[in-house]
């Protein structure tokens, strides 16, 4: 039950960003989606890792993922759906306490919650890089198929 | 078209990329096709998020050089997708310097998202990510009141074009303070969800994953730039909060 109002959540929060980052029409609809997909593939992977990185990590992909082709599919850019979907996995509570922390003293805290945070923000990184580049990659190796195919 | 009105007409829209959210690569890259298009010689582009210079060497050996600054930036993705468009026509259709000139006119025309939208957007924003993190119903509606008031804050303080750290610093200790306000006069019982959720709105997220996207793809210069950016925005907020909810509680009691 709770993955549904979550993702409830999630999918409101997103049309509004998309709406400030000015989306237009159908593409608000599949950036939301992507928010929601984010967050789902985030709750249900969460239980089957004892750590949380590779969740983040996976998430992330997802997003990336789901981006890539949604772009390559509408010719939009990939920032468009991108952006908006990946503002669930931000950590905001995570630096907050870190943050709160700080400044009561609590060194302790602080350094465990912020290497946390610095964790979590690597994996979402190493997801859309890794990502990214792998589908950069594909898509050079696909466009140099057709010129030869064009040649010959 | 001469040499002249390319070089101009491709800085302009290089900085309009820039300007509305697009990464370094596509500026770049769009200013490299629409100048091979039109074959009037060889091309060379420098873009950082903040200047755009073009450089275009013609067949005689002479040449011309076009050099923007990138003043402000605010993220439009409906221009942006239309710049993705215009170029995408340009490299069909080669059509004429005044065609290109207008069109970039019409783009740049568009009118932004309404303040009275923007401001029902954040209160959104505010409101589901208070519920998100697991705030009761009472502290996102105060969230949402927050984030709306939050919105005329960021208009003003954009209108005196304060700077990344000190917009978000402010921003922050707004809201902290509006926070533990409603805390304090026995509104909610707990302020930490409600400026978690209203923060949210000051996520640099473009920024994030336009850094990203320009280490992969090679423009370290720009990374480190738009890094720096992202990092400033993030310690802004985390000083708002910490030094206004310190100092609140040393002289009203947690």
């Amino acid at each position: 039950m709770e993955i549904f109002t979550q993702c409830l959540y999630t999918l409101l929060a997103s049309v509004a960003f998309a709406v400030i980052f000015n989306v237009k029409k159908v593409n608000i609809i599949i950036a939301a989606i992507g928010g929601v997909l984010c967050q789902a593939v985030f709750m249900t992977l969460e239980g089957f890792f004892t750590s949380i990185m590779p969740v983040y990590f996976i998430s992330a992909a997802a997003i990336t993922i789901y981006s890539e082709i949604m772009a390559a599919r509408m010719k939009e850019p990939v920032p468009v759906f991108l952006v908006v979907s990946f503002i669930p996995l931000v950590p905001g509570g995570e630096i907050y306490f870190a943050m709160t922390s700080s400044f009561t003293g609590d060194t302790d805290i602080f350094i465990s919650k912020m290497l946390h945070t610095l964790a979590i923000a690597g994996s979402i990184a190493m997801g859309v890089l890794i990502v990214t580049s792998l589908i950069r990659i594909f898509k050079q190796i696909s466009y140099s198929i057709k010129q030869s195919r064009i040649k010959a | 078209m001469d040499c002249n009105e390319l070089v101009n007409l491709t800085a302009d829209f290089g900085v309009l990329i820039l300007k509305h959210g697009g990464e370094i690569y596509r500026a770049q890259e769009t200013i490299e096709r629409v100048c091979a298009i039109y074959s009037l010689g060889s091309v060379n582009v420098f873009a950082i998020p903040s200047y755009v210079i073009v450089n275009l060497t013609d067949k005689d050996g002479k040449s011309y050089t076009g050099m923007r600054h990138v003043k402000s930036r605010n993220t439009d993705f409906d221009k942006l997708s239309r710049l993705n468009k215009l170029s995408r026509f340009i490299c069909e259709t080669k059509p004429d310097a005044h065609i290109i000139e207008s069109r970039l006119k019409t783009i740049r025309a568009i009118p932004d998202v309404s303040f009275p939208v923007e401001i029902v957007c954040y209160s959104v924003i505010a409101f589901t990510f208070t519920l998100f993190f697991g705030g009761t119903l009472t502290e996102a509606i105060t969230a949402a009141l927050i984030g709306a008031l939050l919105k005329c804050l960021t208009e003003i303080s954009l209108k005196f074009n304060s700077g990344t750290f000190l917009h978000s610093l402010v921003c922050s200790c707004f809201t902290a303070l509006l926070a533990f306000s409603a805390y304090k006069t026995g509104i909610v019982n707990a302020y930490d969800k409600i400026i978690i959720g209203v923060l949210m709105n000051l996520v640099p997220g473009v920024t994030i994953t336009n850094c990203m996207r320009d280490f992969i793809v090679g423009d370290f210069l720009a990374g480190i730039y738009t890094m720096v950016e992202a990092l400033l925005t993030a310690l802004g907020i985390a000083l708002g909060i910490t030094a206004t909810i310190n100092m609140m509680t040393f002289f009203f009691g947690c």
